[in-house]
């Protein structure tokens, strides 16, 4: 009676998965997101190098005269450009302080930023960019282990009895992610949220991810994730539209979490999303590449190069498209039809690059593992298919999976000593 | 040019009291150089309108300057070195003078910093006083800091300080709270051991502050 029950139970799973799986999302809205966005620049006042202060128990860089000055100098920017400034934010690692201000309907942001950026106090200035994240997540459903793509192209068992990124610090930068799920709770150790006037509870996309690359393994619950060892930086940079499934940041939400993602030790960076290059973010991507973190982005293929961050040099570029992946020289790991965590406590199918990024952040989880001190990325290691070898990578060996025993623990423990 | 406006229920000086443990106004300039040179100024009194107490109210306590030059070494990191001097005439029951001009150089990594000081002929003629402090802040939320201080202070040469102790510490841990021109700021100092036993002047307090920017 209770096989017949599960039996039912396994193939009304599997036609739910089947039919999720088939319902890939549009071309995501949120238009009206990037309308408000697309109205506002971002001015870099150049922030001192932060020193000593007479003033008794003196404290960090948001705080003080001085910065009350800076705030003075952009108010008068803004007054003199016909803008309103909104808010600002202290860069210290990039050495400026970041303001926002609106450009009023009519005006081009592009030449309000160009006049801006003529102004002798200002380093440069820009326009926000919007950024999208590359992949949606679908209705919540009941999915297992075995179909997780990675179980079976990665063979995620094998490698996790040799490395689970035990204790590895992931920065996912992304939408808020459920932090009360039972296959996310015991992960997250940091949660901070970047985003102004976008208030929301768990959100889809970073769930998703979150748990791509790190859910709970062995608590007989939903999926495993790539680095089930890992210690997840939830930062929330990026909401979900209130028009649709889309997923949406701007420059300065993703700065500010990129900013404290480098400033707190994150090892890995994951950033599943695209858009323009943006100077003040590239030039935090190279402090975090010179800092041996691991930066992994989405790429996306309607985007000039992938679209910025992953086209921006040292950034791991990724997609679930084997036809893209020949043409970006990205890396291709699995994107589709992947079952993973969904806000309130479910589970999902979900589709596109996004979720491609969040196993290759995983896996380099792993890696780093094995290697926690090394200044540079581990290097991917690719088969003739054009996916990733995961055991080739890990083991930081040439030698292709099949060849060096994946699956045999025996031979796998001998190899896997550095 | 920053300037700010404060006023704080005791102003503290490494552990001191330099109010008498009452309220106080200060008033602070400061200024950055694009070129890595800094330089400031302050002055505080009693607030005594606040309590009036006596023929102290509302006394001229002191003033303070310091010019430095920081240069940055890179990702948020950026040293330090300057001069500064402190001038605080403390009215307890005898006249107290804190005067002194030292040297400085310090090291900052994004929100925790370090500096040793020298102070020559400090707290008189042919004794010196080092000072030693690292400070941290961290920002658990858009506004909100927590803010630490640990400091150390030594004198080198000349006859012991009255306990016998060449060292001196002391200590703050505090909470602030950011608005757009303002700040509010709530802190617990300490010091120890202090030159007398249990000082006023020196006694742990809870110390709420709040600072205007123009």
């Amino acid at each position: 009676m209770m096989r017949r029950l599960a039996h039912w139970l396994a193939l009304g799973l599997a036609l739910g998965l089947c039919a999720l799986g088939s319902a890939r999302a549009a071309e995501p809205p949120g238009r009206a997101v990037d309308a408000a966005v697309a109205q506002q620049v971002l001015v870099m006042l150049r922030l001192p190098s932060q020193h000593f202060s007479a003033e008794v128990y003196a404290d960090g860089y948001g705080s003080g005269g001085v910065r009350a000055a800076r705030r003075r100098v952009a108010d008068r920017l803004a007054r003199a450009h016909g803008l309103i400034l909104i808010s600002g934010w202290p860069m210290p690692l990039v050495g400026v302080d970041c303001f926002i201000m609106k450009v009023p309907t009519g005006q081009s942001p592009a030449d309000a930023a160009a006049a801006l950026s003529r102004e002798h106090e200002v380093e440069w200035s820009e326009p926000v960019q919007v950024y999208r994240t590359q992949g949606v997540a679908t209705a919540p459903n009941d999915p297992l282990y075995r179909l997780q793509p990675a179980a079976a192209a990665w063979r995620l068992a094998d490698l996790h009895q040799i490395v689970t990124g035990r204790n590895v610090r992931v920065a996912v930068v992304d939408s808020q992610i459920d932090a009360r799920h039972p296959d996310l709770a015991r992960q997250i150790q940091i949660r901070q949220d970047f985003v102004v006037d976008h208030p929301a509870g768990a959100e889809a996309h970073g769930t998703g991810v979150a748990g791509v690359i790190a859910a709970v393994a062995d608590n007989r619950l939903g999926i495993v994730g790539v680095a089930p060892g890992a210690r997840l930086m939830a930062l929330r940079a990026c909401w979900q539209a209130a028009d649709g499934p889309a997923t949406v940041c701007d420059t300065l939400s993703l700065a500010k979490a990129l900013h404290f993602a480098i400033d707190n030790g994150a090892q890995v960076i994951n950033l599943s999303l695209t858009g323009p290059p943006d100077l003040l973010l590239a030039k935090l991507l190279d402090i975090a590449e010179a800092r041996g973190m691991v930066v992994v982005s989405a790429l996306d293929p309607k985007l000039a190069h992938g679209g910025f961050p992953a086209s921006h040099p040292g950034v791991i570029a990724v997609t679930d498209d084997p036809v893209r992946r020949l043409e970006a020289g990205s890396y291709l790991a699995p994107g589709r039809d992947v079952p993973t965590t969904a806000p309130g406590g479910g589970w999902s199918l979900v589709n596109g690059s996004s979720f491609a990024a969040a196993h290759v952040s995983g896996l380099m989880a792993l890696a780093r593992e094995r290697n926690p001190r090394a200044h540079r990325p581990p290097t991917l290691a690719t088969l003739r298919s054009g996916g990733i070898d995961a055991c080739a990578t890990v083991l930081a060996t040439p030698i292709a999976c099949d060849d060096c025993a994946c699956g045999r623990p025996a031979n796998y423990a001998a190899m896997a000593r550095p | 040019m920053g300037v700010s406006v404060g006023l704080t229920s005791d102003a503290r000086l490494r552990g001191l009291s330099l109010s008498d443990r009452r309220p106080a106004l200060n008033l602070n300039l400061s200024y950055d150089h694009p070129s890595g040179v800094y330089a400031g100024a302050g002055i505080l009194a009693r607030a005594g309108f606040l309590g009036a107490d006596g023929d102290s109210a509302g006394r001229f306590v002191g003033h303070n300057e310091y010019l430095g030059y920081s240069g940055p070494l890179g990702s948020g990191r950026s040293w330090d070195v300057g001069i500064s001097n402190q001038a605080y005439t403390l009215d307890y029951e005898r006249k107290i003078t804190v005067h002194y001009t030292e040297a400085y150089v310090g090291l900052v990594q994004g929100d925790l910093s370090a500096h040793v000081y020298f102070a020559p002929d400090y707290p008189r003629r042919g004794v010196n006083s080092a000072y030693a402090d690292i400070n941290a802040s961290h920002r658990f939320a858009d506004v909100w800091r927590l803010t630490g201080h640990l400091g150390a202070h030594e004198r080198l040469g000349g006859t012991p300080a009255r306990d016998g102790r060449p060292w001196r510490f002391d200590t703050q841990l505090g909470i602030a709270r950011e608005f757009t021109r303002a700040e509010v700021d709530l802190a617990w100092i300490a010091s120890a051991p202090g030159p007398l036993p249990h000082p006023p002047q020196s006694r742990p307090a809870v110390v709420l502050a709040a600072k205007y920017f123009f």
